[in-house]
């Protein structure tokens, strides 16, 4: 077994010929939670992407506990125990919390992940016959987390977990995301609420243009100028 | 007797067979946006089996249903690669022109091979039998092909609404990109979704078969009402494609026994044109 | 080298007549510039704005009817008659598109199907406009005049007139503010409204214009063929038809409609088909795998083909040279 669990090498992307990633390189240790932060538009959406297979990199190599992932279809990268929570969380809107996680489990033979799922977020199994669509915004992130969940996954992506989420609501959710990976699932996260990121990952890459111009650990990062001024507004 | 209930119950029937063809039509559109215009001929397709199994095998349509379903899924699958698949990110006058080319096609070849002439089937189980209920007639074949829709479409409920691959399907249909991200090969519950539909129309066909006429254009007939029957309901819902057959049968009865029968179409069309000027999505449809 | 080409195909086309000396070619020129017009009307619309109406029989019924009833009951030259149908069919038109535009892509196509059928069932059921049985036009009276020949070169000339007209118009639509707010629409509606489009508006002005110009060829076919009913005028084939010319050729653009039809006529014996009123099913077979064929290799039909064609000519020829 490879000592990382996800290793990026060198991968570019973009969208109908126009760049969005140039040579990105990163690595996750597997058990370890590491956050992508950056700008809007610094191309971290697009790197989960291409690791969840929603787009094909241009170049690169993509692996998963020492086999390439690059370039396949999403619904054969799950397969292989990466599950991602996409951006804006899209959810089946017109099924019910329980009909969403049961679709998140399709890969697998049983639905045996439900009950430690709904353990895990009891606020779902209050509503579990509403449909997803009258949920709010935190509640919705928390089904898009269960829902990724049930399929077991080794690797958990997720896209701007926080986005549209109350503060209240976020610190709850992140609480969730430790939880998660004390259960030894890797947690890979993109996010722009730097702060947070930084609270509960262990290390980060920062993403400007498309390219990896600093990383470390939180509390490297926390003391660099380059966050400091960027995002933190210090 | 009574005119109305009569009309009421014959339009029922009938209704429930349109309902029948209405829901495969929708399914299909509901999980891929893609209509299609050679429905009508799927059905015809049905019939014409229905027919030959019974001329030269002796067959009763309504033992062979299960063959009718069989191999009306392997057509609605073999369209979907063949064609379909490669007209999903065509402009959508490809997406038009690929199932009207194939609706055009099949009706002409069938018209050539199998000549205009009008067909009936022979006798089956239930020829000819009249079943009398409190005033009301109604006729063995036309009793059983409404039950068949029936069974059919709860069948179809059951397996979208209890299954994982209904499930799948409805996901498929609502945002292909989360379902990808669940596991759900696209490609598949799009072949699926052209061969449920084309399973639900030949099961149809066949029920027709035992009480209507063969014809080439015979499908014409019934695809239009599909398509007013889905675009009624809305778009996009099975349960609203079914609702919409139903009331269709209905009002095209009572208008063919109370204005006339050669204008009873018009008021299948102008409620449609209503329904199209008051609720573009249908009254249930998704937009 | 392209208008040379235009130039010399009009030259022949007009001197047609004097070429080809008997009937049948001549009948067959008439069918093809037919054709070519009732495409290029589409076109407009289909093409153009992107609308697509598989229901384009009603407005070459409407022409032809409105036409044929005014000349039977109120002794109205044809030529009148054609501007009158063509009012006729453009009122339909912009009734059919106050309700239908607001429907997208496949809902419109259907409700165009729909409306066509109601146009057969109307007019079938409608005893002034001679029901089942149709409306003849009476042979006597020839004449520029009379929109009425005894020999096929006087109808050539006229349907020269009114396709000239129509890709006048045409050419002329589409480098105008018209042609850019359709092509918007066309591509992408959302943007182009909230790019300040005014899009029922022009959808609107696209469907009149094309009503009008397929009415115009249902008054002349009604004058050539000198017999109407609904099978002739009103038909679903007939709305394929006209469909197919355009975007065999190349919806979108002016030469497609007039490649469409000179390829189509000749191919499918359009002939029997439209002066019979019963198209022979093989023709259909053709046209049906036709349109899948289009639909899946090349949309943009054989005007796309012959510059992709061009275009591999041109590399084959580059590499060529630069071989030697």
């Amino acid at each position: 077994m490879a000592p990382e669990a996800l290793r990026v090498s060198d991968v570019s992307a973009g969208y109908g010929g126009l760049p969005a990633l140039h040579g990105v390189s990163l690595e996750v240790r597997p058990g370890e939670i590491v956050a992508l932060v950056g700008a809007n538009g610094a191309g971290k959406s697009t790197l989960l992407k291409c690791i969840a297979g929603l787009l094909k990199p241009w170049s690169g190599a993509i692996a998963f506990e020492g086999r390439g992932i690059g370039g396949l279809p999403a619904h054969r990268v799950v397969r292989t125990g990466v599950a991602c929570v996409p951006e804006g969380r899209r959810l089946f809107l017109r099924l019910s919390v329980r009909e969403n996680l049961m679709v998140g489990a399709y890969t697998q033979r049983d639905t045996g992940a439900l009950d430690e799922v709904l353990a895990l977020f009891p606020l779902l199994r209050e509503r579990e016959s509403q449909l997803a669509g009258t949920l709010s915004g935190g509640e919705q992130q928390m089904l898009a987390i269960g829902r990724a969940l049930m399929s077991r996954p080794r690797l958990l992506l997720l896209d701007e977990p926080s986005l549209g989420i109350a503060p209240r609501i976020v610190a709850r959710i992140y609480e969730n995301l430790a939880a998660i990976n004390r259960r030894g699932v890797t947690v890979l996260l993109v996010e722009q609420n730097v702060r947070a990121a930084l609270a509960c990952a262990a290390r980060a890459y920062v993403l400007q243009t498309g390219r990896v111009v600093q990383q470390g650990t939180a509390a490297e990062l926390l003391e660099s100028d380059l966050v400091r001024k960027a995002f933190l507004g210090i | 007797m009574n005119p109305l209930a009569q009309a009421l119950v014959s339009g029922l029937l009938t209704g429930l067979v349109y309902a029948l063809i209405a829901a495969g039509l929708s399914l299909i559109f509901g999980v891929m946006e893609i209509v299609n215009f050679a429905h009508g001929e799927f059905l015809m397709l049905s019939m014409y089996l229905s027919f030959f199994l019974n001329a030269s095998l002796g067959w009763d349509p309504l033992a062979a249903l299960p063959l009718n379903a069989a191999l009306l899924f392997v057509l609605g699958v073999v369209v979907y690669y063949a064609l379909i698949r490669r007209v999903l990110r065509a402009p959508m006058l490809a997406q038009i022109f690929a199932t009207f080319g194939l609706g055009v096609f099949l009706q002409a070849a069938a018209q050539f091979l199998w000549k205009p002439d009008f067909r009936t089937v022979g006798a089956t189980v239930v020829s000819g039998t009249r079943i009398a209920m409190g005033g009301v007639f109604v006729s063995g074949p036309q009793l059983v092909a409404a039950g068949g829709a029936v069974a059919t479409t709860l069948a179809l409920w059951w397996l979208l609404a209890r299954t994982g691959t209904g499930r799948a399907l409805l996901a498929t249909a609502e945002d292909r990109t989360a379902a990808a991200l669940m596991g759900i090969n696209a490609n598949h519950m799009f072949a699926l979704a052209w061969g449920l539909g084309a399973a639900c129309v030949g099961i149809a066909g066949g029920l027709l078969s035992t009480f209507y006429y063969v014809f080439p254009q015979v499908g014409s007939q019934f695809a239009l009402i599909a398509f007013v029957a889905v675009a009624l309901g809305g778009f996009g819902s099975v349960v609203g494609a079914f609702a919409g057959g139903i009331l269709i049968g209905v009002v095209e009865s009572l208008a063919g026994v109370f204005v006339a029968p050669a204008v009873k179409n018009l008021f299948v069309f102008g409620i449609y044109l209503v329904v199209v000027l008051v609720r573009p999505r249908g009254l249930v449809g998704k937009q | 080298m392209k208008r040379f080409l235009a130039a010399a195909v009009a030259l022949i086309v007009l001197a047609w007549p004097l070429i080809a000396r008997g009937p049948y070619p001549q009948h067959i020129m008439i069918l093809v510039l037919l054709n070519a017009l009732l495409g290029t009307a589409w076109n407009i619309l289909g093409g153009f704005a992107g609308q697509i109406s598989l229901g384009h029989a009603i407005f070459f019924g409407a022409g032809a009817y409105t036409s044929t009833l005014l000349a039977q009951h109120a002794a109205v030259s044809p030529w009148i008659g054609m501007l009158a149908g063509a009012l006729v069919a453009a009122a339909v038109a912009l009734a059919i598109g106050y309700p239908c535009f607001r429907l997208s892509g496949h809902y419109f196509a259907i409700a165009t199907i729909a409306l066509g059928e109601i146009a057969v069932i109307a007019v079938t059921n409608w005893d002034f406009a001679g029901g089942a049985v149709g409306l003849f036009l009476p042979v006597e009276g020839t004449g520029i005049a009379a929109m009425k020949f005894d020999d096929k070169p006087g109808y050539h000339y006229v349907i020269c007139a009114l396709l000239a007209v129509a890709l006048g118009l045409s050419l002329w639509l589409r480098g105008a503010r018209a042609g850019y707010y359709w092509r918007a629409i066309r591509e992408d509606q959302p943007a182009a409204r909230s790019a300040g489009v005014p899009a029922l508006r022009y959808k609107q002005l696209a469907i009149a214009l094309s009503a009008a110009l397929t009415a115009m060829a249902g008054t002349f076919y009604a004058q050539y063929v000198l017999f109407i009913d609904p099978p002739s005028v009103l038909p679903l084939s007939l709305s394929i038809q006209v469909c197919l010319v355009t975007v065999l050729g190349g919806a979108g653009t002016i030469v497609g409609p007039l490649l469409g039809a000179a390829v189509l006529v000749p191919l499918s014996g359009l002939t029997s088909a439209m002066l019979g009123g019963s198209g022979r099913s093989l023709d259909l077979v053709v046209y049906g795998g036709l349109i899948m064929a289009i639909a899946v290799f090349e949309p943009g039909g054989l005007v796309a083909i012959t510059r992709r064609m061009g275009t591999d000519l041109r590399t084959a020829r580059a590499r060529w040279r630069e071989r030697t």
